[in-house]
């Protein structure tokens, strides 16, 4: 059925129609509703004074995608996360000291080191010492692990068993083994 | 709960007035603080320089396993509840598994 430009309010048939559009207004969530009445113009008319509203499809659709967007959204989140978490990690090598940067003391072997990388540093670590060198590079981290070295052996070694708990008498231990005064 | 982020300084500060470790400057860039229980000498920390940077959780573990402190305790050192005093006490408790 269609109207004029101007359809008379006092038409049975156009105050229907008016009342059919009230209902399909009603059923559309407030979060789709537009500014303008485009969702109300798909009142359809089957048979003579019966109409059936219906929600215009492309509604439906928008209210998917949306739906499907929060979704995406969500994921790009969780991944952006997982990369962050990921970069901020170290990788981890492994290396050997043979040598010490002083003519007072050499090393009797070769000592295991651990080395972690970061962006920004990085650390070699002796952990049976609890000692780690740190640096820019790696070189710079080792070669502060060479001196850190240095500085526990000589806090250690002219110092009784009596006078160091548990773990600085292991560490003196493992460092008479692995390191000699050059006479 | 994991050790918080701190600055390099933040560390420094608490472990110099709190620990209150002998300090010795040997080769490396930082200095060492010895940590002595009674006469005995319990540990050794590296000093952090005093940085606005924030520590390397990697390195502040360090500095907690140096101290003999967990991390909940670490965080309790430099976030203020734990005094030197307590600090000591704390290690006097943990006596037995580190003189």
């Amino acid at each position: 059925m269609a109207f004029s430009n101007y359809p008379d309010p006092l038409d049975p048939d156009y105050q229907r129609h008016q009342q059919a559009i009230s209902e399909v207004e009603k059923r559309i969530p407030s979060y789709l509703k537009q500014p303008s009445s485009r969702q109300t113009q798909h009142v359809e008319m089957y048979t003579p004074g019966e109409y059936t509203a219906i929600i215009p499809p492309q509604n439906r659709d928008i209210n998917k995608l949306k739906v499907e967007l929060i979704s995406v959204k969500r994921e790009v989140m969780e991944l952006k996360a997982r990369v962050d978490n990921l970069t901020q990690q170290p990788a981890f090598v492994t290396s050997k000291i043979h040598s010490l940067p002083s003519e007072e003391y050499e090393l009797k072997a070769p000592i295991d080191v651990i080395i972690e990388i970061y962006s920004d540093e990085a650390l070699a670590v002796i952990p049976e010492l609890e000692l780690y060198g740190e640096g820019r590079t790696e070189m710079d981290a080792l070669s502060d692990l060479k001196l850190e070295l240095i500085d526990l052996y000589e806090n250690l070694v002219d110092m009784s068993d009596d006078e160091l708990g548990d773990s600085p008498r292991e560490w003196k231990k493992t460092l008479q083994l692995l390191v000699v005064k050059c006479q | 709960m994991p050790i918080t982020d701190y600055t390099e300084g933040n560390i420094r500060n608490k472990i110099i007035n709190k620990v209150n470790p002998k300090i010795r400057k040997g080769r490396s860039k930082h200095s060492k603080g010895l940590v002595y229980l009674g006469e005995k000498l319990v540990s050794k920390v590296k000093i952090p320089n005093n940085h606005d940077r924030i520590m390397k959780p990697k390195k502040s573990q360090f500095i907690a396993l140096a101290l003999k402190l967990d991390d909940d305790e670490f965080n309790s050192l430099i976030d203020c509840p734990m005094t030197g005093p307590k600090y000591y006490q704390l290690l006097e408790e943990k006596k037995l598994n580190i003189v």
